[in-house]
């Protein structure tokens, strides 16, 4: 997913080292500073490797377990991270609606309610919703193209010659949150395929 | 021939004592307006150099430092308001800048304690809040900066209270934000995590012969207090110094 790889190493914050930042602290001051910790950490892990989702299917980047230290946050603990994220406004729920689903299907294999309580998956704002949109419609604005220009998501986001820069390989869905706020003030119209699903803007 | 054994003679003897007073507030003033001159002398050339050496003083730390250890070699305190003065003999000597220098100063060490309290339960190193300075590098006038500029600035702030001191654990000096209940267990808990950083139950009872009991009640009030933090992943539960984090 990572196409535009930063060549320089990501320097992990001084605490990512400190053993006790991978168990949840009792105090709850404590545990804010450490959520707060952790917060910083996703966020500016995930702008440096261009990293759009966390969820289980990429064991959230390993980003919870520190092998050197032989130390990992317990699942139920990494919920209430991603929960705090999503509270601050620094992250997405990756779509809702399977969340349900999932947790419903499997509830019946594995009754343990930290199961239920398995973190989903994020969509990491490592920039703002707001900052992508404006990012989008001062691309927009620069390169000069007319008032009813359609451009498709692969135009957008893919391909070489016509790509946002700022947006190489951006996450389908948090695109479609970011076409959603563009088409909200007024400076895009969303083209929709058969199924409701996004395909591209028209300009205007 | 014997002199007046009269009444008179205790009028005599009165007006002896007189005189021999009487000179003897002339020595006395003389030597003190000899110590005034000499004093406002020192005072005016003190001045002189501290106006002349302004820009060092306020640029640079180790000469900064080097004329507060002057002043206090000869009891002069530059920063504590004298009781007829308004102002300090900083702000006097050299202008408000030095003086807000240490003000300025003061403010943001109190800022750093402030911020990075939740993370250290109000326990932090003189030398980090110096790192935590420079790297915030915003205002350049509290830039170069040595541990005992920091010291001094927040002595001068203890006329306002207990809100901070400075607390020596082992042979870092720390300045202790928390109105503090810290009793001599807690202190020598934490002298023992400067070592390898975290302390267990089981090194409590062999360094200071404390039984499982008494060590883990003391632990765990602390980590409750959020002196210390817990690390239940290692062998034996790990009870960490947050100073250790940088």
């Amino acid at each position: 997913m990572a196409e535009a790889i930063n060549p320089e190493e990501y320097q992990f914050p001084s605490i990512y080292n400190f053993p006790p930042f991978f168990t949840r602290q009792i105090n709850q001051q404590v545990w804010n500073s450490q959520l707060g910790s952790w917060a910083d950490l996703i966020t500016s892990y995930c702008r440096h490797h261009r990293i759009w989702r966390l969820d289980a299917t990429n064991d959230y980047t390993g980003l919870f377990e520190n092998k050197l230290l032989k130390r990992k946050v317990r699942p139920d603990t990494i919920r209430d991270i991603l929960d705090h994220l999503v509270a601050s406004g620094q992250a997405m729920w990756t779509d809702p609606e399977t969340i349900k689903s999932t947790s419903a299907k499997d509830s019946t294999a594995i009754s343990s309610s930290r199961y239920l309580r398995q973190p989903a998956g994020i969509l990491v704002l490592w920039q703002s919703l707001d900052d992508w949109a404006a990012i989008l419609s001062q691309w927009l604005a620069d390169t000069g193209h007319p008032k009813g220009s359609v451009l498709t998501l692969y135009e957008l986001l893919e391909d070489e010659e016509s790509r946002v820069p700022a947006l190489i390989g951006m996450d389908r869905q948090l695109f479609g949150a970011v076409a959603t706020k563009l088409v909200a003030k007024g400076s895009a119209v969303a083209m929709r395929d058969g199924n409701g699903g996004l395909v591209g803007l028209k300009t205007c | 021939m014997k002199r007046g054994v009269g009444l008179a003679a205790f009028d005599h003897k009165q007006r002896e004592t007189q005189k021999y007073s009487d000179i003897g507030a002339t020595l006395l003033q003389r030597q003190s307006d000899n110590l005034n001159t000499q004093l406002s002398v020192f005072q005016s050339a003190l001045s002189n150099f501290a106006i002349g050496h302004a820009h060092e003083i306020r640029t640079n730390a180790q000469f900064r430092n080097e004329f507060s250890k002057m002043c206090s070699a000869i009891g002069v305190d530059p920063l504590v308001s004298s009781s007829n003065k308004k102002s300090s003999i900083w702000a006097s000597l050299l202008g408000k800048e030095v003086n807000d220098f240490y003000f300025q100063l003061a403010v943001k060490t109190v800022e750093i304690c402030q911020k990075t309290r939740d993370q250290n339960g109000g326990l932090i190193s003189i030398e980090e809040v110096r790192k935590r300075l420079k790297k915030s590098n915003s205002n350049t006038s509290v830039n170069d900066v040595e541990d005992a500029d920091i010291e001094r600035a927040i002595e001068s702030m203890s006329v306002l209270g207990q809100g901070l001191d400075i607390v020596i654990l082992g042979h870092k000096k720390m300045i202790r934000s928390v109105p503090g209940d810290l009793n001599r267990d807690h202190y020598k808990v934490l002298e023992a995590c400067e070592v390898l950083g975290y302390v267990t139950v089981t090194m409590l009872l062999d360094n200071f012969e404390w039984e499982s009991l008494r060590g883990l009640t003391v632990l765990d009030d602390m980590v409750a207090s959020g002196l210390l933090w817990v690390d239940h992943q290692a062998d034996e539960t790990e009870y960490w110094a947050p100073s250790w984090i940088d």
